[in-house]
């Protein structure tokens, strides 16, 4: 219990820890990147130093990182600078998480259940020839990147719509065209994009299955099949904590993957936000973007460190 | 059997996600156009993109405005006295002008603009707008008396900044950038803004109080960062109006009979600057060796048609020279090597040398420069055959601004300037100027470009630019490439367009939607 404890105990910390390093890493990476916003919003110098008492540019880094916690720790990231001038940086991103969160939540749920889907197709007896094209058919698609995946899916849906429009045989799609119009088809096709493309699919498939041969040659494993015991009773608990393991991990490449899914199919979440309020310079945007994902992401790994601690009694006696 | 069924059950579920639901968009009855950002505030006292140009020409309005002969026309003035030469104006405003909220417009309405331009603590990027106008006062409920700082020839041309309703803001003429204005801002033009999406798009409604009948009922701006993506949406009917077409793009909507291509031009040129402070480049003979070993006809052929130019102006501009001597920068290998010669350059096994050092230049250029990487890509091979090594580096906005105009560390920038209708070069090229990032200096320059500021009679305004069009042309701080052909693309549902050439929407009351 001790151990436990301690194990919880030191895992925040660690947190806490990642959570204060990103933020002053992001303020200090905006400060020595060239250019900043005072250039996005006006071209005239002799309002420059006017315009840098106004952001708080004349202030030193420590100090302007200490008035931004005092702002955080108040629920408030401050305003945006350029992208959305004097917007609240929360009020723009809350429809921006909440569109990449409709991409991630589905996109990771269908790598895992693709992947989980393709591992149990692979241990069934037969079909060698057909199992073959399927793995190497996975594998192919995956390699693909995410921008050309994208684009491939964006035309092979709206080219031949078009036509059938065109001759009569349709009426048009309240989706069309792609990626013009907030439709759920648009959606969709992203997420299988994140899913898939840029090699995700192929990475999940070969780790997750490198983890069920191991847990599949164990000797209780053996001896559970020999006895001709519940199979899967055993499977699935032990399998969960090397999953939650490479699943915590992809969430973290998920996050950097929409940033080019969401610039192909023109979805204004957090990525396609991070990358405008980055080019512009917007720093309090850029620092909240980056700082809520650095804690979600590092949030995903405390959360999947407590479940193994709390699945796997090794790790905690480690 | 089985694989039958699947197929089967396959193309319904194909059919259904193209068919289902099948129905007209409301979206159609609006003009539905696309900016690559969309604006990032709207409120003319701090507009600075040309998306937000075009948002405002939609939404508010100005006391003059140009007509379609370009000429300058009262628009929310219904009388004016003013005297060539003189130092005031009197102005009356239309008694049928209200607000977007019903308030009728008023003198008060224009004295705050002018002011809130001017207060120092507004910081107004665009205060130079009314730099001319000395105070404004109200004299009557719609009477304007307004004094300039020096006589006037024309004040007509200047008063084309859009006027802001007083009534909406509250501390007088400081106005905040984050002023609510923003998110609810009012004009006397036609639409009115309605609505911002979440996927930044921004829609605007027919303005009920609007004095004159306007076809179009709504309108609806997406931001669609990939301009080829832009014109893939017009093909497909998703958009009606893509502003500025890709030349890659021209010819496959030339083609296509829903789309009309409006060929207009803009007041922008194309042109290689050189760091004066660059030793090397402050050589004038190694500057015209450069522009003696550049093709530019060459140059411009892969990206579009346009005008090569002599000087700062375009060719459509009153301050264009003519002359035949003032001629565009052109290809003479032999002269540049005879330059480079003179200059204590040898030439090497692949490029012109001096004290074993290759002649190289970095080329700076943005990244975000339309049709800009074939162009370096040609010139970088025009000028290693010339014995001159050329390396590109691509910048983005941000870094651009920061390497080119505060730190000057370039040797060669590729650009385009984009003037307005007043096409005035101080900032460029008056050694004081904002923008004369090449540190420019020729005190005669200044001298002229000084005198023209101060010029009322536009004949001797005309002689004095046309001087320094020339001056230019022989200094040769920039070489002045091209004005490039613009096309905007328009769905044939739009007629009785009429783009106006710096100000997009100028016409748009008169654009009828089918």
């Amino acid at each position: 219990m001790h151990h436990t404890l301690l194990t919880i105990a030191r895992k925040l910390g660690f947190f806490v820890a990642v959570l204060a390093g990103v933020s002053l890493a992001i303020i200090a990476l905006s400060r020595a990147v060239p250019g900043d916003a005072i250039d996005q919003i006006t071209d005239t110098p002799e309002h420059r130093a006017e315009l840098e008492a106004m952001l708080g540019l004349d202030r030193p880094l420590l100090a302007q990182y200490a008035h931004w916690w005092g702002g955080v720790l108040h629920g408030d990231f401050g305003e945006s600078w350029v992208y959305r001038q004097g917007a609240r940086v929360s009020t723009l991103i809350r429809p921006a998480a909440w569109k990449t969160t409709k991409l991630i939540l589905p996109a990771l749920a269908a790598t895992f259940a693709g992947a989980f889907l393709l591992i149990a197709f692979f241990q069934f007896d037969g079909l060698p020839k057909v199992k073959k094209v399927v793995r190497s058919s996975a594998h192919v698609l995956s390699v693909i990147p995410l921008f050309l995946m994208g684009y491939l899916l964006i035309m092979a849906f709206n080219i031949p719509t078009f036509v059938l429009i065109e001759r009569g045989v349709i009426g048009r799609p309240s989706w069309f065209a792609l990626p013009g119009e907030e439709a759920w088809l648009k959606y969709v096709l992203a997420v299988v994009t994140l899913a898939v493309g840029n090699g995700t699919l192929s990475d999940v498939l070969l780790h997750l299955e490198a983890e069920a041969n191991q847990l599949i040659r164990q000797e209780f494993m053996v001896s559970t099949r020999a006895r001709g015991g519940n199979f899967w009773s055993h499977f699935i608990p032990n399998i969960l904590v090397p999953t939650t393991t490479i699943f915590v991990n992809k969430a973290g490449f998920f996050l950097g993957g929409v940033v080019v899914v969401e610039y192909v199919f023109n979805i204004n979440g957090i990525g396609m936000m991070i990358w405008r309020a980055a080019n512009l310079r917007d720093v309090p945007l850029v620092i909240a973007i980056t700082f809520l994902v650095a804690a979600l992401v590092a949030f995903l790994h405390l959360f999947g460190d407590l479940l193994q601690v709390g699945i796997d009694p090794r790790v905690r006696e480690q | 059997m089985k694989s039958r069924r699947l197929s089967s059950l396959l193309l319904v579920i194909a059919l259904g996600v193209l068919i289902f639901p099948a129905e007209e968009a409301a979206a159609q009855k609006a003009l539905r156009y696309a900016e690559d950002l969309a604006p990032r505030i709207v409120n003319p006292l701090f507009t600075t993109t040309m998306s937000e140009i075009r948002m405002n020409e939609l939404i508010f309005d100005s006391l003059f405005c140009e007509n379609y002969e370009l000429q300058m026309v009262p628009s929310l003035v219904q009388d004016y006295v003013f005297k060539k030469g003189g130092t005031t104006m009197d102005l009356t405003l239309r008694s049928d002008i209200k607000w977007q909220d019903g308030t009728p417009l008023t003198a008060k309405d224009v004295v705050f603009t002018i002011n809130a331009y001017k207060n120092k603590r507004t910081l107004s990027p665009n205060a130079r707008q009314v730099a001319f106008i000395k105070s404004a006062t109200a004299t009557g409920e719609r009477s304007v008396h307004l004094v300039f700082v020096k006589p006037q020839d024309y004040p007509e041309r200047r008063l084309d900044f859009q006027i802001l309703p007083a009534h909406k803001f509250k501390s007088g003429s400081y106005v905040k950038r984050n002023d609510p204005f923003k998110n609810r801002p009012i004009g006397t033009g036609p639409f009115v803004l309605t609505h911002f999406g979440d996927d930044n798009s921004i829609t605007l409604e027919r303005n009920q109080y609007y004095g004159k009948q306007v076809s179009i009922p709504a309108i609806v701006m997406k931001e669609i960062p990939d301009k080829s993506q832009q014109a893939n949406l017009l093909k497909y009917e998703s958009l009606d109006l893509v502003v500025k077409v890709l030349p890659k793009d021209v010819a496959a909507l030339e083609e296509n009979r829903k789309i009309e291509l409006y060929p207009y031009q803009t007041n922008s040129w194309w042109y290689i600057g050189f760091n004066l402070r660059n030793p090397l480049l402050k050589d004038p003979r190694i500057r015209r060796a450069i522009a003696c070993s550049i093709d530019i006809e060459e140059l411009l052929k892969p990206i579009g048609t346009g005008d090569i130019l002599s000087g700062p102006y375009v060719k459509s501009s009153p301050y264009y020279n003519h002359d035949p001597d003032v001629q565009p920068a052109h290809l003479d290998l032999a002269r540049a090597e005879q330059l480079l010669m003179e200059a204590g350059f040898t030439r090497g096994a692949q490029y012109w040398e001096k004290n074993g050092k290759p002649l190289q230049f970095k080329l700076t250029v943005p990244r975000n420069q339309d049709s800009a990487r074939e162009v370096v890509l040609n010139l970088q091979t025009q000028l290693a055959k010339a014995g001159i090594k050329l390396d590109p580096s691509w910048e983005n906005d941000a870094s651009w601004k920061k390497k080119i105009w505060h730190d000057r560390a370039f040797d060669m920038v590729l650009a385009v300037w984009t003037f307005d209708a007043k096409e005035d070069i101080y900032e460029q090229f008056h050694s004081k100027g904002a923008k004369n990032f090449v540190s420019y200096h020729n005190p005669e320059v200044d001298r002229l470009l000084d005198e023209g500021i101060q010029t009322i009679d536009p004949q001797k305004r005309k002689e004095i630019y046309r001087t320094v069009h020339r001056i230019l042309n022989q200094d040769l701080p920039y070489i002045f490439l091209w004005t490039l052909d613009s096309y905007s693309a328009i769905s044939t549902r739009v007629e009785n367009v009429t783009i106006h050439p710096f100000a997009y929407f100028t016409f748009i009351d008169d654009w009828v939607l089918k």
